[in-house]
Order: C-alpha cells, then sequence, then structure tokens
C-alpha cells in the first residue's frame, strides 16, 4: 500500500525498456498509482515519461520499443504482452501527447471513436453527454471538424475522447502543450474534474508548475530512472525541483511568473484555481514509496548530467 | 452527337464498374497502407467461381457464392500477409508495407497462373438472365447488362458511402486511416477494421466480375485480370486514400477510355492500341497537375 489508504490501481516495478534494441529509454523506473489520485511525472525532454506512458498503455511497439525488464500491473492484472485495444478495456486510457486527434473527423466522430470499446449504445451516449457536459465548448461545435479547433479546443476533444470508454485512469501527455496559460488554466480545471469524478490520473508534465498543483505524488524521471518522488507540495517546496522544473516551467508558459519555492499555487501560476486545500502534510519519512528512490535534498549522481539538462533554461518543449 | 452521347453512356456504365474495383483498392489501402496488386486475381476467383456453379446450381446461388468466397479470400490474404508483420494487428510498418506490396503482386501471379490452367483456352459463361440483349433510346444504345451494371454499382457505392460515414466500423476505419497509432488507444482493434476492408473489397471485386464477364465482353477469360490494370490508375487518379476520388476516377477512366475507343478512327496518329494506355497517360497528367490525386490528401511519396 502506498499513500495511506489508497489501493494501488498501476504499479510500475523497475521498468526498463530499450528502443531499436539499442536505446535505452527506461533504467529502471518504478512508480505506483493509488485509486482516485493524480499522480505527476516530471522531467526534462528525453527523460523517458513519454515512453513510460506508451508502455503502459501498450503502444511502445509502435515506436519499435520493448521491455527487456520490469513489471506493469494494473488493478493486479499484468499488462505484459497486451495489446493497446485491450488495454483500454481494462479500463486504462492514454492521451497521447501532441493531442494526435482525427483532424478528418468531426468532434462527434472523434468521441464516437473513443466509445468504440464500449458496447451498448446508451452507455455510449451518456458518456458522451458527460464530455460535453464538461466541455461546452465541444458540443457547440459537435459538427467541425476537429482540425478546425483552436489549440486548447483540441486539446479538450483530446481528454474528452480518451473520457468515452468511461477508463478507470486517465494518462495525461503534456495536455498543456503550445496553450496558453488560460487555457492551461481551464484543462487544469477539468482535470481536477475529472479526478473528483473517480478517474485516477497520471499526468505527464514539462510544466511542473501546473503539475505539482494538481497532483498528491510526483515522480521526477531524469535519464530513464525514478530521480526523486514525494508528496507533491514537498517536492514543489524542494529548492531542488524548483530551481530545475519550476523555472523551465515559467519558461514554457509565458506570462506565468515561475512559482516561488514553497508556494506552489500562488496566483502567478498558470493554474488561476484557488490552491487545492492543502493536501494532508506528510513528512517525508512518513511517506515510504515502495522502491522509488526518495526525495533527496540534493541531486544524486549524474550531477554532472542534470546540471546540463536542468541548469540551461532552454526547456522548451518539443 | 449520338455517338458522343452513346459513347459517354457507354463509358459511365463501364467506369461505374472500374469505381467499384477502385473503391476496394482504395478501401485496402486506406486500412492497411497496402497497395493490393492481387485485386485483380480477386475478380478472377469471383468470376470463375460464379461461372463453374451456374450450371449446377444457378445464376443467382452461384453470384451469392462467388461473392462471398471471393470476400472470405480477401479476407485469408490479409490475414496471410499481415500473420509475420504488426504482430497480427493488420498494421505494418513503411519498410514492410513495401514488402506486403510486393508479396501482393506474387500473390497475383499464383492465383492468376492456377486459375489460367484451368481455364485453358475456353471462355466461360457466366450465363447472366439478362442475357446479351441491348437498348437503344433515341439512337444511344446499351446493353442490358452495362444499365444493371451502372444500376448495382450505384445502389453498392450509396450503401458503401452510407456504411463509411455512419457504421463504427466506417468511424474506426477513418479514424486508423487518419492515426492508426491514436486508433488503438482508442481501443479501436485494427485487424477487425482491416479484416473487414479487405472482406468488403474481395466482394466488391466479385460484384463487378460478374458484369465485366457480361455483354458485350463474351465471357470470363484470363484477360479479365487486366481490367484491374485499369482500376489501379483509377484510383490513383482520384487519390489513393479517398473514397470519392475512386468513383471519380473509375468513371473517368471508363469514359475516356470510351471515348478514345469510340473516336479510333480519327486517332490512328496514336496507334491502334493506344485505349489501353490512355487510363496511365490520364493518371500522369493528373499526378503532374496534383501529385496527391483529385480527392487525394497523401501524395504517394509515403507509399
Amino acid at each position: 500500500m502506498v499513500a495511506g489508504s489508497q489501493p494501488e490501481l498501476l504499479v510500475v516495478d523497475s521498468l526498463e525498456v530499450v528502443y531499436a534494441g539499442v536505446v535505452r529509454a527506461l533504467r529502471g523506473v518504478t512508480m505506483s498509482v493509488g485509486t482516485g489520485q493524480v499522480v505527476a511525472v516530471l522531467g526534462s525532454n528525453g527523460a523517458g515519461k513519454s515512453t513510460l506512458l506508451r508502455t503502459v498503455s501498450g503502444t511502445l511497439g509502435m515506436h519499435g520499443g520493448k521491455v527487456t525488464a520490469g513489471a506493469l500491473r494494473f488493478d493486479g492484472q499484468d499488462l505484459a504482452g497486451r495489446g493497446a485495444a485491450d488495454i483500454v478495456r481494462l479500463g486504462l486510457v492514454h492521451v497521447p501527447e501532441g493531442r494526435r486527434i482525427f483532424g478528418r473527423l468531426t468532434v462527434e466522430e472523434n468521441l464516437r471513436a473513443g466509445g468504440m470499446s464500449v458496447r451498448g449504445r446508451a452507455a455510449r451516449t451518456q458518456a458522451r453527454d458527460r464530455v460535453y457536459e464538461l466541455f461546452p465548448l465541444l458540443a457547440e461545435r459537435r459538427d467541425s471538424r476537429a482540425v478546425l479547433l483552436s489549440g486548447g479546443e483540441q486539446q479538450m476533444l483530446a481528454i474528452g475522447r480518451g473520457l468515452m470508454s468511461a477508463p478507470r485512469m486517465l494518462l495525461l501527455d503534456e495536455p498543456s502543450l503550445g496553450l496558453a496559460p488560460q487555457i492551461i488554466g481551464k484543462i487544469g480545471a477539468a482535470i481536477r474534474e475529472i479526478n473528483a469524478q473517480g478517474v485516477s490520473v497520471v499526468l505527464v508534465e514539462q510544466n511542473a508548475a501546473m503539475a505539482l498543483a494538481l497532483s498528491e505524488v510526483a515522480y521526477v524521471l531524469e535519464l530513464g530512472r525514478t530521480s526523486l518522488s514525494g508528496p507533491s507540495a514537498e517536492l514543489a517546496a524542494s529548492d531542488e525541483v524548483a530551481r530545475r522544473y519550476l523555472a523551465v516551467a515559467g519558461e514554457a508558459a509565458p506570462g506565468a511568473a515561475p512559482p516561488a519555492p514553497g508556494d506552489p499555487a500562488s496566483p502567478a501560476s498558470p493554474d488561476p484555481e484557488p490552491p487545492r486545500p492543502a493536501s494532508p502534510a506528510r513528512t517525508l519519512s512518513r511517506w515510504q514509496p515502495s522502491p522509488a528512490r526518495r526525495l533527496l535534498p540534493r541531486p544524486r549522481g549524474r550531477v554532472g548530467a542534470a546540471a546540463d539538462q536542468g541548469g540551461v533554461p532552454a526547456g522548451e518543449p518539443k | 452527337m449520338t455517338t458522343f452521347v452513346s459513347l459517354l453512356v457507354n463509358g459511365i456504365s463501364q467506369g461505374a464498374v472500374y469505381a467499384l474495383i477502385a473503391l476496394g483498392f482504395v478501401i485496402i489501402f486506406k486500412a492497411s497502407e497496402v497497395l493490393n496488386f492481387a485485386h485483380g486475381s480477386m475478380l478472377f476467383v469471383g468470376a470463375y467461381v460464379t461461372a463453374r456453379l451456374v450450371p449446377s446450381i444457378g445464376f443467382a446461388a452461384a453470384v451469392a457464392i462467388g461473392v462471398a468466397g471471393t470476400a472470405l479470400l480477401a479476407v485469408v490474404l490479409e490475414r496471410l500477409l499481415f500473420s509475420r508483420v504488426g504482430r497480427g494487428t493488420g498494421l505494418a510498418s513503411q519498410g514492410q508495407v513495401a514488402a506486403l506490396t510486393i508479396m501482393t503482386l506474387g500473390l497475383d501471379i499464383v492465383i492468376a497462373t492456377d486459375l489460367t490452367r484451368r481455364i485453358g483456352s475456353r471462355v466461360l459463361s457466366l450465363d447472366q438472365p439478362w442475357g446479351t440483349g441491348a437498348f437503344s433510346v433515341g439512337g444511344v444504345g446499351l446493353s442490358y447488362n452495362r444499365l444493371i451494371a451502372m444500376g448495382t454499382a450505384a445502389v453498392l457505392i450509396l450503401a458503401f458511402l452510407a456504411a463509411f460515414r455512419f457504421t463504427g466500423w466506417g468511424v474506426a476505419l477513418r479514424a486508423s486511416a487518419e492515426d492508426a497509432e491514436a486508433a488503438a488507444l482508442m481501443g479501436i482493434r485494427h485487424w477487425q477494421v482491416s479484416a473487414l476492408a479487405w472482406l468488403v473489397a474481395g466482394g466488391l471485386a466479385a460484384v463487378a466480375a460478374v458484369f465485366l464477364t457480361g455483354s458485350p465482353t463474351p465471357g470470363l477469360d484470363p484477360s479479365i485480370r487486366t481490367v484491374a490494370f485499369l482500376a489501379f490508375p483509377a484510383a490513383i487518379i482520384g487519390g489513393l486514400d479517398s473514397t470519392t476520388g475512386a468513383l471519380a476516377g473509375g468513371v473517368l477512366v471508363g469514359v475516356v477510355q470510351s471515348l478514345i475507343a469510340g473516336y479510333a478512327e480519327h486517332l490512328q496518329f496514336l496507334g491502334g492500341d493506344f485505349g489501353g494506355a490512355v487510363p496511365y497517360v490520364l493518371m500522369l497528367a493528373v499526378l503532374l497537375a496534383r501529385p496527391a490525386g483529385l480527392f487525394g490528401t497523401r501524395e504517394l511519396t509515403r507509399v
């Protein structure tokens, strides 16, 4: 058990992934996500965040990647060898980076595609209505081709499409990518609402300020390893994370000043929502992530590499 | 003028049949990214099965079995091609797609060679119940076979377009064709989408074959396979990934071919057999102006 009383829904255990037989993208990632939790995964470009999500959702093979070690379990079931379409049917949906909506299909058809694994017309209609309720903008544009939507609307469509199969867990890869701060706030509010409806969320972000404000627990990936992990509030308060990721996030979201360390949900943060009631303060010594490395006051190992990546403020989004 | 209208009508009716073939070719490409050069063999199989069954079980039942059999054969080919590629998902990488396309060419040769051996020098009749008659309205003549072909093609095309637009399979096929990975992330099982696309394409090819072997053609002989080589340029003219394009391309090829044949005596300078080359000349002209075809979105450099 991790993080109090929440049962583990997704367990990633010492995962190692290789692309094209030679490029090691993950070198031992361990994390767990409890039911109903929002977990953030932070890291710079190439840290392995997207690889992690692809592995979980079963699309790694389409990118020429292969799991060489470790295990993945969702709700107690081993995910190894399952295809992407089957994993969706388990209730685990991955909203990929870059939105990847079907541009030539209408908004309505995109949602229909998202609900393809759902049996029963009534269930599909209900899911669609819930998406339209969550994103009323989409309902207004239901007959437009998706390619004509704005970036923010496309992101809403991508998330809404992922919700059509009524998943228990949503993996979101960089939902704030390329969006204006105001829109990022709306997306953040939607993520909170989705979570409030009982969906666990894994939020992969370069926008660390947003991710830390939304999540309870965060993991930092660095060169394919879990380098830091802990309650988000504590990670946000640490100088280490603030220096390496929050400053970068401030650059990635123009107009939003990097929040001061120790105040992750300051009014200047890109998320205009009021700060959520402070999550029950857990001290580091009481919070025990299973085998993942814990929050460390100083960078450990690969100091040079970390400085190369974090020190340069050019963490521009892909 | 009457000659022109007559040639036009005959061209459209023949083009409607080409459109059925091109449509199958296009949906296979959309679903699998493979250019199915075995499409000619599918025509051949459909006509052969029908012709062999007609004497014993009658035309309607023979056509039903011929169409179903060809549709099934197409799915078997799809499973065969993709069994070792993409872990049975019906998806292949760019390099694999090229190899699979060559494999369809090989399959085409194998199937056609076998059927040619079986037919020998005979011309098999499918005994179409509408016979070899023709009718004429105001000097414009058309065989009943061509008339029924046009009507049947129109009905099938409309049914297909409706399915493509409104059914779950249609949405899944279009989603998969646009972004196969995102479609898989939506829980769309690509192999089902792909198998159904090949099934439909095989069925359409067999229906086309029934009309291609009717009047004014004397019956089934191995040359039926070459009709597919008219449908390929038709599909490319329209744009390989566009169903509308396949229809337009098919009709265009039919009409131009008919006109060239009809005015052959005025076109002596082009040589006697120019009609066979016309679809390809047309294709080159279209591709020079519009590299993605008339209605296509993807340029052929991707193939």
